[in-house]
């Protein structure tokens, strides 16, 4: 799968891409899977929990990153569920890949094949349990150089493992 | 005095920012000017200077990257290794997967830092492994890379083995896998997996390899055929099972190429092959029949029957996709073994038209080396090619319509939407092209990728109608044949020549019913009367009517200027209305009020929020404009008859609006 797969970052990087003879019928939500990894660090107040969410892009499509220059373009948002037993502190969102696809004369600002978005949360004192279920959205709004597809929510729910 | 501080101090802050807008807007110039650049040694040297002059430039890591590229090319070890580390360390510790993987990759394929690429392949495989094991496939593939070249081909093999998992009949895989085995003196299973690698569709040397490998197992020529004979036999008996069920047609034509390629039984392969595009008929997808035809010129380049290849290959040369590399691949080798060396290069330059097709590009790279062709030429050549193509005008319609069938293209597209723009092209171009009474499109706008204020609830209601799981640009021919995708502009010609084969398709098809009518303007209202006769017996059909503006001044993200056959209204919705068709002719009148379908723009425009479809930008109503007024002396009715439950579309009728003088 060199030739598609493994290479496929590194042709993004300089041109574009696609592997696709005839553009398929995929849904929006296929288009980006959303799993987590997570570290604990212990403070005064409590426990901060430094929580990556990882966005794996499907192959010969990207998504428009956080700022992307066209601002009519939907931005990857992620949103979080209101939670009595955490607190989200801060949102870090990965630079962006300026990449130049078939389709346009100016480069376009989008996440391709993974996406780390960097979170912190200060859990509760009054959380009791051992693991933590952090739950939200992802909004983001997928294209390859043949078809775009809708803007969309996706729902995620990530567990973290408590000391 | 402190008010004074602040001031300053605000006004530095404001100066900072200006200064950092400036800086991003000069480093996507000096970008742009150092990708120009061709000679390697300058370029490295603009490279470099631009590393220092914009440290925070959102284009560093591509600089750093293509410093990687450029100093791996001249084999300059310890500068691909620094800009190595400055490119992976540009990226934040949990997500630098992908740029471990890549660098390992582009080290590993240019045999520099050897140590290096394994340090960072072993680095992304940890972190697939633990975080994101979908990606793990993929680092594996490169890690075997790494260490194939390190000259460890046992260890590469077990990788590739744990790569493949879930990608068993990926060519591409499978000849890495076939590759890492015979270095490893697994030379049966490096037949076994290289002559699968063909069947799938050889990503470059399998073929070769396949036949290389066969003369070192085998010493006479009698041992090498029973060898290969069964490895055929059996890869193509799992490609049999493991195809149960599907497409017969195609099948059989895939193994007949796949046998011929091989050298066993070329008569046999001919005939099936010969059968399967005889076979094809008019329900064989356009996919298929690309497929049927290019499998056939296989089997005829076996037969070194040279001529033929071409014959089959450029019957369908235009509806070919410029994306399918292996058309353009085996049109070219069909002229080299012609011996016809300019259309053999014209052949690959169409393969590396809309993308640099790897197995094309290495392809025409060794096409240019014997022919002292440098890369400029490639380059001119292609250019040339997309000027050609954007100029694409295609005439008149001077066929004949044998059955009296109006076909109707539902097109779904946006304003926002790159790729939509050669689709949009191609219908634009298809409206001039054919006469109303025989082809007739309307485009329903969607808010894909971004806010489209040529959308109505109706155009959305619509793309539902369908299924509302489609992206943009895509298209139905009389409610069927759905066909995904367009490309950029100079694409055009080719999409205008796919949607043709459609529609010359659909045509052929008897309408089951007539439609006749009239449309005119009269007080700000249109007044519609629709006659329709049944041919044939019908039921469960419904009687839609649309009105579109022909043409809209309004641009978008995507550049287009002239919208075409814009969706404005659906009287009586997406599902219109029940016609009971009995054998005689029902005359149906309606009244649309422009006013009315004007409000309801309108209103849609004025708070999308309320209408659940633009609910995703939190009711934002950022349009670039507001082209909701009607301008009735460029309105048509466009009338079809739909069964909604299998929504396949008897007949279109189409007519400009008509506008009395007086009318308001």
């Amino acid at each position: 799968m060199k030739t598609v797969k493994t290479f496929i970052f590194i042709i993004t990087i300089f041109l574009f891409y696609s592997s696709v003879i005839f553009a398929q019928n995929i849904k929006p939500e296929n288009v980006v899977d959303i799993s987590s990894k997570s570290a604990i660090d212990k403070t005064k107040e409590g426990k901060e929990v430094t929580l990556n969410i990882i966005l794996s892009i499907k192959d010969t499509w990207h998504i428009n990153a956080n700022e992307p220059l066209d601002e009519s373009l939907a931005p990857t948002v992620v949103k979080f569920d209101q939670s009595r037993d955490y607190a989200v502190q801060s949102v870090k969102y990965p630079p962006a890949e300026m990449v130049k696809l078939s389709f346009s004369n100016n480069d376009v600002a989008v996440y391709e094949m993974q996406a780390t978005i960097r979170t912190k949360l200060f859990v509760g004192k009054t959380y009791k349990g051992g693991k933590l279920t952090v739950e939200g959205t992802l909004q983001y709004q997928p294209c390859n150089d043949q078809t775009c597809l809708f803007p969309i929510s996706k729902p995620f729910s990530l567990e973290i493992k408590l000391k | 005095m402190n008010s004074r501080i602040n001031l300053l101090l605000i006004a530095l802050f404001s100066l900072l920012i200006v200064a950092k807008i400036n800086a991003q807007n000069g480093d996507q110039e000096a970008f742009k000017k150092i990708s120009s650049i061709t000679n390697p040694d300058k370029q490295i040297e603009a490279l470099e200077s631009f590393t220092t002059q914009f440290p925070h430039s959102n284009y560093l890591p591509r600089a750093y990257y293509y410093l990687v590229n450029l100093f791996a090319n001249k084999k300059d070890e310890a500068n691909a290794i620094k800009y190595s580390e400055k490119f992976v360390n540009f990226y934040p510790e949990p997500a630098r997967m992908n740029a471990y993987n890549t660098i390992a990759y582009t080290l590993a394929q240019n045999k520099v830092g050897l140590k290096t690429a394994a340090d960072y392949a072993q680095k992304a495989v940890d972190m697939a492994r633990n975080s994101n094991p979908r990606m793990l496939n993929m680092i594996l593939d490169t890690q075997a890379l790494v260490l194939y070249n390190l000259g460890y081909a046992d260890s590469a093999r077990v990788l590739e083995q744990e790569a493949i998992k879930g990608n068993e009949n990926d060519p591409s895989y499978l000849y890495y896998l076939s590759l890492y085995e015979e270095a490893s003196r697994h030379m049966k299973d490096a037949l076994i997996h290289s002559a699968k690698a063909i069947l799938y569709g050889d990503p470059g040397q399998a073929e070769e390899k396949f036949n290389e490998w066969l003369k070192k197992s085998k010493t006479t020529e009698k041992e090498q055929n029973e060898l290969k004979t069964e490895i055929v036999n059996n890869t193509v008996d799992d490609f049999l099972k493991a195809n149960k069920g599907e497409d017969n047609l195609l099948i059989k034509s895939n193994v007949a190429a796949f046998t011929a390629k091989m050298g066993i039984d070329l008569k046999k392969s001919e005939k099936t092959a010969i059968d399967a595009v005889k076979s094809a008929g008019k329900n064989t997808s356009l996919e298929n029949m690309l497929a049927l035809k290019s499998n056939l010129a296989i089997v005829y380049l076996a037969m070194n029957q040279n001529k033929r290849a071409i014959e089959e290959l450029n019957s369908v040369k235009d509806i070919a996709s410029p994306y399918d590399g292996d058309f353009w691949f085996t049109l070219g080798k069909a002229y080299e073994k012609s011996s016809d060396k300019e259309k053999a290069f014209d052949s690959y330059i169409q393969g590396l038209i809309a993308y640099e097709n790897p197995k094309i590009k290495t392809e025409v790279d060794n096409f240019m080396a014997i022919n002292n062709i440098d890369a400029k030429t490639l380059q001119s050549r292609i250019n040339g090619e997309k000027e050609k193509m954007l100029k694409f005008e295609p005439g008149e319609f001077k066929g004949k319509d044998p059955t009296g069938r109006v076909v109707l293209a539902e097109l779904f597209t946006g304003a926002e939407c790159p790729p939509c723009v050669g689709a949009d092209m191609a219908f634009d171009r298809l409206s001039e092209y054919y006469p109303k009474n025989v082809f007739a499109v309307l485009e329903y706008h969607v808010h894909i990728p971004g806010p489209d204020p040529l959308t109505n609830p109706q155009t959305f209601e619509r793309y539902k109608y369908y299924g509302g799981n489609f992206g943009t640009p895509t298209v139905f021919f009389d409610g069927g044949n759905q066909l995904i995708g367009g490309g950029p502009d100079y694409l055009m010609a080719n999409k205008f020549k796919v949607y043709n084969y459609i529609i010359k398709q659909q045509l052929a098809e008897k309408p089951a019913v007539k439609i006749n009518g009239t449309a005119k303007v009269e007080n700000n209202k249109v007044n519609v009367k629709v006659k329709i006769t049944p041919v044939e017996k019908l039921s469960g059909q419904s009687l839609h009517i649309a009105l579109a503006e022909r043409s809209v001044d309004y641009t978008g993200g995507n550049g287009i200027s002239k919208q075409g056959f814009v969706v404005r209204n659906l009287v009586d919705g997406p599902e219109g209305s029940p016609l009971t068709l009995d054998g005689k002719t029902v005359s149906v009148q309606k009244i649309i009020d422009l006013a009315s379908v004007e409000n309801t723009i309108k209103t849609y425009l004025d708070d999308p929020a309320k209408d659940p479809n633009h609910s995703w930008r939190g009711g934002k109503a950022d349009w670039r404009a507001r082209p909701e007024k009607l301008n009735p002396h460029n309105l048509a009715v466009v009338i079809w008859v739909q069964n909604n439950l299998t929504k396949k579309i008897s007949q279109t009728f189409y007519t400009n609006v008509a506008y009395e003088m007086g009318s308001k």
